[in-house]
């Protein structure tokens, strides 16, 4: 809707008390129906998910896995809203291991420990990717953690370098 | 805030100035102050993620890989922002042609073949059908200007051949978003 004054004045001619009253009462009526669409604004935007939270990643390997151990540096924490969804994305290149029936369990944990998430990656030629979890996990500071577990008897590594980089992402996904 | 006028003038009565002033200054006060929300309302969805940016899918068989190639049509170029943050994503699914114990290596690189990321995947038994899918991820803060990334596939492990297994009912794809500040 475009403001619109109904009533312009000339120079010479009185000006009309009512016609004055007119003018103004368009530009308040106009004002204020942008103020409720300025309050809508507000509301949609909110409802918008938020994006980015968290990110970090590591180039580094990490071997010596014969147990269910954290991975190095592949920890956030963030602080969540009420009622909101986040999606946490582990990624990692490979797990390999010395024995190549072995299997590695890729985690997405909370600070505790507690899986919330969890990906099976064989190790005979070496193998990665992507595990992720959407979670509503409520109000406060929230941590989570990427962890890998060795199934089987060998020695597991997680694969890492520079070109070839693994990392955990949190991303708020809306309401 | 609602927008309220002070003054109301009558009939047949000579007009304050001042009056009319002041009418003008309320209106002044209050669109000043919803010019100020507006920017902050720009400002707020600036920080939103912007979402896809760039996607190709690719629906062909493309066998015979035994040395790193390009995966056929998965190159995308869009127009990055500063300081913004962006998701790369690749996906196919493969299937070794000849023997057991091959990986691929599916890679994203920039337009110069440079690798930016990998994932490794055991392609499993040879000639197992649909065989296993690979997805590679980055994030990336590339900076300002046009940026290209491309999906590579390198025969890795054992020797022999593998192949990227895509179809109308399995596309492989490369998808670049926006995820924010």
């Amino acid at each position: 809707m475009a403001l619109t004054i109904p009533n312009r004045f000339f120079p010479g001619t009185l000006v009309d008390a009512d016609q004055m009253n007119a003018n103004f009462d368009s530009v308040v009526a106009y004002a204020n129906s942008s103020l409720e669409t300025v309050a809508t604004h507000n509301s949609d935007i909110a409802l918008l998910p938020k994006g980015k939270m968290g990110y970090v990643q590591v180039t580094a390997s990490q071997g010596s896995i014969t147990t269910v151990v954290d991975l190095t540096s592949l920890t956030l924490t963030f602080t969540a809203l009420a009622s909101r969804y986040y999606r946490v994305t582990g990624f990692v290149f490979a797990f390999t291991s010395t024995v190549s029936t072995d299997r590695c369990d890729f985690s997405i944990t909370d600070g505790a420990g507690t899986r919330v998430q969890r990906g099976g990656f064989m190790c005979a030629a070496g193998s990665g990717g992507v595990v992720q979890v959407v979670l509503q996990p409520g109000a406060g500071s929230k941590t989570y953690k990427l962890r890998a577990e060795r199934v089987g008897t060998g020695t597991i590594t997680m694969n890492s370098d520079a070109t070839s980089p693994c990392f955990i992402l949190i991303e708020d996904v809306g309401l | 805030m609602a927008l309220t006028i002070t003054n109301k003038f009558s009939f047949n009565t000579v007009t304050d100035a001042d009056k009319v002033n002041t009418d003008f200054a309320d209106i002044a006060t209050y669109l000043n102050a919803s010019i100020d929300t507006g920017t902050t309302h720009n400002s707020d969805v600036a920080l939103l993620p912007k979402g896809r940016m760039a996607y190709k899918q690719a629906t062909v068989f493309q066998g015979g890989i035994d040395t790193e190639v390009d995966v056929d049509g998965l190159s995308i170029t869009f127009t990055a922002l500063a300081n913004r943050y962006y998701r790369i994503t690749g996906f196919t699914t493969l299937v070794a042609e000849s023997v057991v114990g091959i990986r691929v290596d599916l890679k994203i690189t920039d337009g110069s073949n440079t690798q930016l990321a990998r994932v490794g995947m055991d392609c499993g038994t040879a000639g197992a059908g649909v065989g296993v899918e690979a997805t590679v991820q980055l994030i990336t803060q590339p900076g300002a200007g046009s940026k290209t990334y491309k999906l590579r596939a390198l025969r890795a492990g054992a020797a022999g051949t593998l192949a990227l297994n895509d179809a109308d009912s399995a596309p492989g794809f490369i998808l670049a978003e926006d995820i924010g500040l």
